[in-house]
């Protein structure tokens, strides 16, 4: 028992860096997931099934779904990339600083009116 | 040992989470972030509940005289995960307006509101 | 300030905060080591309240007035997404078609996600029913229940179909059930109050540890809070939904 508190302990702490280190907001919805259900599983083995249950139903379904939905908003509105295009794998990071062209902007200050790098 | 690593692992993913925040470049990682810092709460919660061979607070089946870890830890963890799925949410709509309004999701081009 | 300024600040932080961590988690008992706060409330909780989930007994009956503020969190932040996600001037919702016409199509939606996203919602909203119902004798409850019954509503939204389900009857009906079951947490609390004993206490028969009317209070504000939850999320998911489909026309500047 002990040695399987520690190994999951363990990968959670590397599950959480994946989820920092991962730039992309679409890919790292996905990995987000997983870390979600490496920490129900966590809750499992150190007695906590309320715990568990509430954490597959918000980190495995709930907060990947509002991710997806807030990533689709921010790109398909301004003309950007589709979410129907995938990002591929490590994208530049580029991609993930400008989620699309900006609005029609007149007045100064906002940046200036181009294509979005892609 | 073990209690070194339970503790240790929840402060250093509360410090992951933080480190996430501080360098993104882009709104919605930085909500995932926070996400992942609040979870090293959770962890820090239990990791102080739990008792040696203790099982869980259910009794079915089980004379309420056993050992068991502690509910109310879980009690204060279960309502805090889905209330802060709800406040994420809350942020990720700040984020959409904020593209709306910016046409930028990175936070260091959100200047001072306008009008 | 400049992303090199803010790492190093950050960093420096961060190791400020890393050494008081590990001076004060390193002042608690070794794991294991619980008071015994615990073990007394479990006794309450099974012999006073004669409620197996000793987890819905503390959070429900024991604990009322925490569960009551999460759930005001909770309703204020559904408020605050369902605000700031509102239908401005110059947005109008678009149709299906119109959305397809305007940037290229999503893959459809495979017969296969289709028939299962929407053979599941019957079971799904079964199950969430039956964890709220069985919150006092199984690891479940209000707040697990709840949020399974919004997953229901987004598996139709992966048929390929947002508008499958009515999210609980249309919005003023939502909000009004979310409302009326913080109310209903609130009013059970008060029942005790009534009675002239404290805040919270148990008036009805606890009746017998193990049968499903039993633990007074607790299946009744477990109900509530599992309505209040589902309808909270509900509203907040379909802010996102509803603004999935909407245009924004050129602003005027």
């Amino acid at each position: 028992m002990i040695a399987v508190q520690a190994i999951v302990l363990l990968l959670v702490a590397g599950g959480a860096v994946a989820v920092a280190a991962t730039r992309d907001p679409l890919c790292q919805a996905i990995v987000a997931g997983v870390y979600g259900l490496l920490l129900a599983i966590l809750f499992v083995v150190f007695q906590a099934p309320d715990v568990a249950l509430s954490q597959l139903l918000v980190g495995g379904v709930l907060v990947p779904a509002l991710v997806l939905l807030a990533l689709d908003k921010t790109r398909g509105s301004g003309g950007g990339p589709p979410l129907g295009r995938g990002s591929g794998g490590g994208p530049p990071i580029e991609e993930g600083s400008g989620g699309g062209p900006p609005l029609g902007k007149g007045s100064g200050g906002g940046p200036p009116i181009e294509e979005g790098s892609s | 040992m073990m209690s070194g690593l339970a503790y240790g692992v929840a402060g250093f993913v509360l410090l992951t989470g933080l480190w996430g925040i501080v360098t993104s470049r882009d709104s919605i990682h930085l909500v995932l972030c926070l996400s992942v810092a609040q979870s090293g709460t959770y962890v820090l919660l239990l990791a102080i509940g739990y008792r040696e061979g203790g099982t869980a607070p259910v009794f079915q089946g089980v004379p309420p005289s056993a050992p068991a870890v502690d509910p109310v830890a879980q009690a204060l963890a279960l309502t805090d995960i889905v209330v802060a799925a709800v406040v994420l949410a809350l942020l990720l709509a700040l984020a959409v307006q904020a593209h709306k309004r910016f046409g930028t999701r990175d936070p260091d081009e959100l200047r001072a509101l306008r009008g | 300030m400049s992303r090199r300024g803010r790492l190093v600040v950050f960093a420096v932080a961060a190791a400020g905060l890393a050494g008081l961590l590990a001076w004060g988690l390193g002042g608690l008992p070794p794991l294991g080591q619980t008071p015994p706060y615990g073990q007394m409330l479990i006794t309450v909780a099974t012999m006073t309240r004669q409620v197996q989930n000793a987890v819905s007994g503390v959070n429900f009956d024991i604990r009322l007035a925490d569960t009551i503020l999460e759930e005001f969190l909770l309703l204020t932040a559904a408020t605050g997404v369902t605000v700031l996600l509102r239908r401005l001037d110059d947005e109008r919702e678009r149709s299906p078609e119109q959305l397809a016409a305007e940037r290229p199509a999503p893959p459809p939606v495979s017969d296969a996600v289709r028939v299962w996203s929407l053979g599941l919602i019957g079971p799904t909203v079964v199950v969430g029913l039956s964890l709220i119902a069985h919150g006092h004798l199984s690891p479940g409850g209000g707040f697990q229940g709840g949020a399974l019954m919004v997953t229901a509503g987004l598996l139709g939204f992966l048929a390929g179909r947002p508008r499958a389900l009515p999210w609980g009857g249309g919005v003023e009906l939502t909000e009004a059930m979310e409302g009326a079951a913080g109310a209903g947490i609130v009013i059970l609390g008060l029942a005790g109050v009534a009675v002239g004993g404290a805040f919270g206490q148990n008036v009805l028969p606890v009746g017998q540890r193990g049968a499903l009317a039993s633990g007074g209070l607790v299946p009744l504000v477990g109900g509530a809070v599992g309505v209040a939850v589902a309808s909270g999320t509900a509203l907040v998911v379909r802010a996102f939904v509803a603004e999935a489909l909407a245009i924004r026309r050129a602003r005027q500047r």
